[in-house]
Formats: C-alpha cells, structure tokens, sequence
C-alpha cells in the first residue's frame, strides 16, 4: 500500500519536474495541466522548483566565480598517477575486498568507454593542458608556449602581469 | 669426470651472471636520464653558446636577446620518486622529481623555487624551457629534456 503511494509519489515528482523543463508534451501536458488545477499542493511544488531555478540563476548572474575547472583538470593526471603508484601499497592492505577488483574494472571500462565516445562525438574545441599538466606560481603570471612541436616554453614573469601575453613579434628579454 | 664438473661450475656462474646483468638491467629500465641547462639569456653581450643551440633555436623565434651562455649542464638519471636538485646561479634550488612513466611520457614534478611548481608530461626528447628568474640583468632559464630508450 506505502509503496504504491511512494511510487505515485515519484512519478508525480517527475511529471512535475519534466512540466517545469518543458518536457512534457501533447495529452501527457495537458493532463498534468489538469491535475496541477485540481491540486494545490502540485501549484506549491511547481513554484518550488521555479524558485530555485531563479534563486540559482540570480546567483550565477551576480557572482564573479573564477572557473576552476582548467585547473582541476590539469590536476588530475598528477593525481591519477600519484594513486597508480599509491596502488602497489594500497594493494597490500585489501584484504577481504579482492573480490570487488572485477567490479572496478568493468566500472573503469565502461567509463573508459563513455568517455572515448563522447569525447570523440562531441568534443568541438581541442584538448587543452599540452605538456604542462599542473602549474602553481603563486601571484606570478606565466605564459605557456608550446606551438612547436617537441617544446613548451613555461615563462614564469616576475609578477602578476595584466593580460600577460607573448604581445607583437617577440618578448623582450 | 672433471671436465664435467668444470662444465657444471661453468654453467652456473654464466647462468649467475646473466641473471645479475639482467637484475642490472631492470634497475636501469627503471631509470629516467633528464638532460638538463641552465642558461643566462641576455640582451647585453653577444654570442651563443654552442653547446644550447637547439635551446636557442626554439627561443630565438619568441624572446628578443642577444646573448645566451650555458651556466650548467648536467644529467640527472632519476628514479621514479626521486628527487634530483639543482642549485641555481642566483641562490635558489630547482627540483626534479619523475613520478611516472607511461607510453604518453614521463610525468615529472619540477619545483623552481621562486618562480614556479609544476607537473609536466614530456615524451623523450621534449624540450621543457623554464624561466627561473631574473639574473645579472637578463633571465635564467632552465631547460629539462627526458632523454630514455
């Protein structure tokens, strides 16, 4: 009997949520149409939803967060490898949990997987980061040369530079 | 009968010896040679060093000096985790650190203190060039080259 409610309870979450993203279509919108008039407690849950959007969006629009993500993504292949050789240790010390490995590896495979085909369906912009994988110069600018083949060029000026670029023909040394 | 135990004795040691060289050889794999300089680019003085000519083939089309000579050059043969440490002209340390080899090349943590820490991934043969500073009016600069088979 709970479940059933739990279940209709679910789906009326879900009807809801695809309703506020413009999801539903046809009869299905309509009927949901239906039973949002009939119910106030659907009204009260839409308006919910419709705050927090807003609320997320206002707070988007009016803050200045640096975007992280280039340097999270620069981090992880040091990171990555740090575990890799952390795993002969780590080895050691699974005891019991030698049965779980298989369920990594498939987990692993098939993320492994996704990213391989969605990486080659959708990437649109090249792979960034190049040779340098990770690079902290505290309040100092660095300019990242590494157009040629076979080099990178980390030039690390002394200070914070505004717009620090390689600007006109050449650096001045 | 003892020509025998000549063979025998003679066999084991070849067999013992080939296993120590291969032991050997093993622990070498496991080794990363990085070639690395230290140089001082100037736009005072003229002339470059002879010995950083592929340094200053893959500078010379991006920075304006007139002057680059070779302070140091040393090979580093580093194991993975090892820590290998320059001291640089202008007092500071630069450290080198391989911490993996894969077929994408040689994860490698460089710390050049007073500039910039870093993780880099250079096949064998890769130039990695670093500005460590300023120096006598000009710049140092620190070049690192994994170079393994």
């Amino acid at each position: 009997m709970s479940e059933g409610r739990d279940d209709d309870i679910r789906r009326d979450e879900a009807r809801l949520h695809a309703y506020h993203d413009g999801e539903l279509r046809g009869f299905a919108r309509r009927r949901f149409e239906r039973a949002l008039r009939r119910s106030s407690g659907l009204r009260r849950e839409l308006g919910e939803i419709a705050a927090i959007g807003d609320s997320l969006r206002a707070y988007d629009a009016g803050t200045a967060t640096p975007d992280l993500w280039d340097d999270i993504a620069l981090r992880l292949p040091a990171l990555d490898a740090r575990r890799a050789e952390g795993g002969s240790s780590a080895g050691r010390s699974e005891g019991l949990f030698w049965w779980l490995k298989p369920i990594g590896a498939v987990a692993a495979t098939a993320a492994v997987a996704l990213v391989v085909a969605y990486g080659g369906l959708f990437t649109t912009t090249p792979a960034t980061g190049g040779a340098v994988r990770w690079i902290d110069s505290g309040d100092r600018s660095v300019m990242v040369l590494d157009d040629e083949p076979g080099t990178t060029i980390i030039w690390v000026l002394d200070g914070a530079v505004e717009g620090a670029s390689r600007g006109g023909s050449r650096a001045r040394v | 009968m003892r020509g025998s135990r000549f063979t025998t004795g003679f066999t084991l040691a070849v067999a013992l010896g080939w296993l120590l060289g291969a032991s050997a050889a093993v622990a070498e794999e496991g080794r990363i040679p990085v070639e690395v300089l230290v140089a001082h680019l100037s736009s005072e003085g003229s002339g470059v060093d002879p010995s950083a000519e592929r340094l200053d083939r893959k500078l010379r089309g991006q920075f304006k000096y007139s002057s680059l000579k070779v302070l140091q050059k040393r090979r580093l043969d580093l194991a993975i985790d090892e820590v290998g440490t320059l001291d640089l002209p202008n007092g500071k340390a630069a450290r080198v650190r391989p911490i993996s080899k894969t077929d994408t090349g040689v994860l490698i943590a460089v710390d050049v203190e007073g500039a910039a820490k870093m993780d880099v991934r250079a096949k064998s043969g890769h130039l990695i060039v670093i500005r460590a500073g300023a120096y006598e009016g000009g710049n140092l600069v620190l070049s690192l080259e994994p170079d393994y088979e």
